[in-house]
């Protein structure tokens, strides 16, 4: 900004700079105060206008909301001044709205701005947006302009990689490389490195594997590449794509000298020598001396392991098991948890374990002697814990449960014994033996915050959330709060917000089941008088408490989409910054992490979760809006009720903040907005004004941003999500589409199954208009023509048994919520005892989930 | 062989005292005590793991003017690694320890349970404790031990 302030000459341009002065000084107030007198007696003096607006916006005026009228009117009318495009730029970015910043960035270099450092802007705004086709204009720009440093090359290179233009981001490198030649001082070394490497990718995608190779082994031999494993690494990929295996295997065995724990380089070493397609002793053959070599490396002992059957199995398990056992090592058993998948491996590894067991039991009840060598009580309880957690995988509770308690008791001070007690009463449902047994092991080490962060899950699954919080709390900063759940959400620790929500969500369940059942008939009791004030008040809590309940759901919920939204930005600086510090391979996967940020699993349970409370309200808002509605009729109640009612609140409020301004602790307004959504197909609300600003969208934009944001072809969840949100609004060609994503990312998906009946249902249903529903007989028979064959005979239990045999086989959760959810809109036997089958085969606590969507 | 350790209580780890000690229960102030004791209370590890404690005092009858030794008035070993593992004695060389070369004193005393003690009484005179019946039994600290059927064994170092 400074550099433009040189340009004016008249006085008002001269007060303009006093006041750009002052802005970039930070004294708005002053600022606008000048700004203000030249508007006055020239209100034309666009400029002016438009640094107003991004003053009042970086400033605490009430006026600050006004800021955008000044923007738009110095945009409209003096929209060819560079200065006010730059402004416009700058205040857009200020907002995040990286579109609209690049917009204006654009136009001041378009309207000719002489200053060449909004490009730089402009590109990290580009970037944002991942708008590759005009980074590359000005990235290429800004080199033109700045072309004495290398941070602005690599940037123009990397414009061009992003682009798919490798020959021409080649010759970017190329042309700084001979630049640069013999001027490097040592600190410029890391970023040469990472530069030669970034080339050879270029050359690489180009398509020229023995190109790229040659230029690989060049720079590996000047000895400027720091990053050794990764010359081996791309070495032994080039040799292989080139079907050169003999010597790409060398490479490998190189790799392994470097580094024998990655298991990767084991296999990779196999394709090349050929050995993954051989017997299984030509493969142990290999391992064995691979083990000879690497004696202490893991890999080439535990591989053997996952080809191997029968009798050498047998023999290989044994001694890998042993060998770990003997050394009391904890990890043992997740070590060989891998194998479990072939069921036969199962047994074998339990004899083993359970000789093992037995021998140390016979030797600490025979050995009274004093250092016997032999008997070791702690070995003998890590063999108890390895059986314990070879039970608990295999689903036998009890057996588990057993070993467990008799490793406890011979040694009551190990934490992790407990840990797995936990988890074993856990799977039985016996929540609070869980969470009680999970603390009791956080007693043993308060210091553990592993032990403690596990202990607080566990009270969630309980549904206990205060004294989650509580335990939690002992390990976060508490300043000014009664505790840590301000910093939890600060620190974006999102394990502990979204099993908050979780837990909230249940708990409002429950509180709903029983509002539901108050409720009945109550405006007639109410009437006729027979109900005593005690019954009013406790409906009130009631109502109250449901009401606090369900916007915790959606505050957590939310507070997650929040964190992620956060990560989305914090890559912005990075468009600088990395080009600065010469990390471009690594920029470049950050930029790949951050496209797939939203299709995480922990993103898509927070959207499933945030999707399924949000729809419950839209489509019951009668339900919500009384539940939202203070009672009309007086509830008489006492100064005291009264008084201890407002410190109850107050306690409560400030125990769940999420932050300390949180003007909505419990989403009230959320909530409000939800229940009072406009008509279902309204369109949505795109009218100008800072409203958007203050707070992006409304509810049912916010649904519908979270909806674009999870849909990713190959997500089973994230389609669902789409499908539900769309259904809600009526889209049942979009629905369709959903639905065909998640059909082809996996035919027999239990969702799919429930999907198609939705869609199914919408098909018959005389609501829906005509020509909808031709479309989606149309695109029903597309890949389902089998199942319609049947629907059009018209019987329900007929495309029951279809639904079931298509897409409800598999005997696990997904296939029981989804047929309880199916069940719910087309009651049918065949649905009725499919359920009952696959809750046989579910344990207790994965049928405590599913009761919880049987509601 | 196992490895075996001795380190002192701290505000975290009290939690382990009332598992090793076990089904007796201490009350909350004696554990506090305990840790306040500083090096004069310790845990035993066997690999890592804690699996016995001692909580000894500077002893100072009510005859005396003078501090004439320490006394080791609990020592628990959990069951299972009791008597075999050389616990036992890896907490009274501690003890024997802190005796002569901290304190520069001259004199371990063991109060030991008549009936619950044997092996410990049995061990003692073994390694080189003889009973005492002249000093009485008084210790001076905050918390009260229950003396009956207490009995005392004394070693000059």
């Amino acid at each position: 900004m400074a550099s433009l302030s040189s340009l004016f000459s008249s006085k008002d341009d001269t007060r303009f700079k006093e006041a750009l002065d002052l802005y970039e000084n930070k004294h708005y107030k002053r600022a606008i105060k000048i700004l203000d007198g030249i508007i006055q007696h020239n209100p034309k003096h666009y400029e002016s206008v438009s640094l107003k607006g991004l003053a009042l916006s970086n400033s605490d005026l009430p006026e600050k909301y006004d800021a955008l009228k000044y923007i738009e009117k110095a945009c409209k009318e003096g929209g060819t001044d560079s200065v006010v495009c730059h402004i416009a730029g700058l205040y857009y970015r200020g907002l995040k709205d990286y579109k609209q910043a690049s917009k204006w960035y654009n136009a001041a270099m378009e309207n000719k701005s002489p200053n060449k450092g909004i490009l730089r802007d402009l590109s990290s705004c580009l970037t944002q947006t991942r708008d590759y086709k005009h980074l590359l204009v000005s990235r290429l720009g800004y080199l033109e302009s700045q072309p004495a440093y290398r941070a602005n090359w690599t940037s123009a290179a990397i414009a061009h990689c992003l682009n798919g233009q490798y020959d021409r981001a080649e010759d970017v490198l190329t042309r700084i490389e001979d630049l640069v030649a013999g001027h490097l001082s040592e600190d410029d070394l890391f970023e040469q490195s990472e530069c030669l490497l970034l080339k050879n990718r270029a050359i690489y995608k180009q398509g020229d594997v023995s190109r790229a190779l040659e230029h690989l082994e060049k720079i590996a031999k000047s000895g400027e590449v720091g990053d050794g494993a990764k010359l081996l690494e791309y070495k032994a990929q080039y040799l292989e794509e080139l079907q050169r295996p003999r010597e790409a295997s060398l490479v490998y065995r190189r790799l392994l000298q470097r580094n024998p724990d990655n298991a990767k380089y084991y296999h990779d070493l196999e394709r090349c020598l050929g050995t993954d397609k051989m017997s299984a002793n030509v493969r142990l053959a290999l391992y064995e001396k691979l083990c000879e070599f690497y004696p202490r490396a893991d890999p080439p002992k535990f591989i053997p392991l996952t080809f191997l059957k029968g009798e050498q199995f047998a023999k290989k398990v044994e001694e890998y098991i042993l060998s770990q056992l003997r050394r009391g090592a904890p990890a043992t058993f997740v070590n060989v948890k891998p194998l479990y998948r072939r069921k036969s491996n199962r047994n074998v590894i339990y004899e083993v374990a359970k000789r093992f067991y037995d021998e140390e039991k016979s030797k600490l009840s025979s050995s009274e002697t004093e250092n016997d060598e032999n008997g070791n009580p702690l070995r003998f309880c890590w063999a108890g814990y390895f059986l314990a957690q070879h039970f608990y995988r295999v689903r036998d509770y009890d057996s588990a449960l057993r070993f467990i308690d008799e490793a406890i008791s011979t040694t009551p001070t190990l934490v992790e014994l407990y840990i797995v007690k936990a988890r074993i009463f856990k799977r039985m449902n016996r929540l609070t033996e869980a969470c009680e047994t999970m603390n009791e092991a956080r007693k043993l080490d308060l210091q553990d915050r592993f032990v403690n962060t596990k202990a607080a899950k566990y009270y969630l699954r309980a549904n206990r959330v205060k004294d989650a919080i509580d335990t939690v709390s002992l390990f976060t900063r508490n300043e000014k709060a009664p505790n840590g759940v301000q910093d939890l959400h600060l620190m974006q620790c999102y394990w502990f917000l979204i099993e908050s929500a979780e837990a909230y969500g249940r708990l409002a369940r429950e509180a709903l089941r029983e509002w539901r059942k108050v409720s009945v008939g109550w405006d007639n009791k109410k009437k006729s008088q027979e109900i005593d004030h005690e019954t009013v008040m406790t409906r009130e809590h009631l109502r109250k408490k449901t009401l606090h309940l369900v916007g915790l759901t959606i505050k957590r919920y939310r507070a997650i989409v929040k964190v992620f939204e956060e990560y989305e930005d914090d890559q912005f600086d990075f468009h600088h910054y990395s080009m600065r510090k010469g990390t471009s391979r690594t920029y470049l996967t950050m930029l790949d992490w951050e496209d797939r940020l939203y299709h995480q699993p922990i993103f898509l349970r927070a959207a499933k979760g945030l999707t399924n409370i949000s729809l419950e309200v839209l489509n019951d808002k009668p339900f919500f809006q009384v539940l939202l509605t203070n009672p009309a009729f007086s509830l008489n109640r006492t100064k005291k009720e009264k008084k201890a009612e407002e410190k109850q609140r107050e306690e409560l409020v400030k125990y769940s903040k999420s932050f300390p301004n949180d003007a909505d602790v419990f989403a009230e307004a959320i909530l409000r907005e939800l229940a009072d959504a406009p008509l279902k197909n309204a369109k949505r609300n795109t009218a100008g004004g800072f409203a958007q600003y203050a707070d992006k969208g409304t509810a049912l934009t916010r649904l519908t941003d979270l909806a674009k944001r999870v849909n990713d072809e190959n997500s089973l969840d994230g389609q669902e999500i789409v499908f539900r949100v769309n259904q809600y609004f009526n889209k049942y060609v979009l629905c369709l589409q959903a639905m065909n994503h998640a059909y082809t990312a996996d035919s027999s998906a239990a969702v799919v199954g429930y999907l198609y009946l939705n869609l199914f249902k919408a098909r018959t249903n005389k609501s829906t208009p005509e020509t909808i529903r031709r479309i989606l007989a149309l695109g029903l028979k597309r890949n389902f023509s089998e199942l319609l064959a049947v629907e059009d005979s018209g019987d329900s239990e007929k495309l029951a048994e279809g639904l079931v045999q298509n897409f409800f086989t598999k005997n696990n959760f997904a296939s029981a919520e989804n047929l309880v959810r199916c069940e719910q809109i087309e009651p049918s036997d065949t649905f009725e005892k499919r359920i009952l089958q696959i809750k046989q085969s579910l344990d207790p606590y994965t049928l405590r989930s599913l009761s919880y969507i049987e509601d | 062989m196992a490895h075996i350790a001795t380190d002192n209580l701290t505000a975290n780890n009290l939690g382990q005292l009332s598992k090793i000690s076990s089904p007796e229960i201490y009350s909350e102030k004696f554990i506090k005590e305990c840790k306040e004791l500083g090096e004069l209370a310790q845990y035993v590890y066997f690999d890592e793991v804690p699996v016995g404690f001692v909580v000894s005092n500077v002893f100072q009858p009510q005859n005396s003017s003078v501090p004439i030794g320490l006394i080791i008035s609990v020592l628990k070993v959990l069951p299972a690694y009791a008597h075999k593992y050389g616990l036992e004695n890896a907490l009274i060389s501690y003890v024997e320890k802190m005796t002569t070369e901290k304190r520069l004193l001259h004199r371990i005393f063991l109060l030991a349970d008549r009936k619950n003690d044997q092996w410990l009484i049995a061990y003692a005179r073994k390694h080189g404790f003889g009973e005492d019946t002249k000093t009485p039994v008084h210790i001076d600290s905050k918390h009260q031990l229950d003396l009956n059927g207490k009995l005392l064994l004394v070693k000059h170092l």
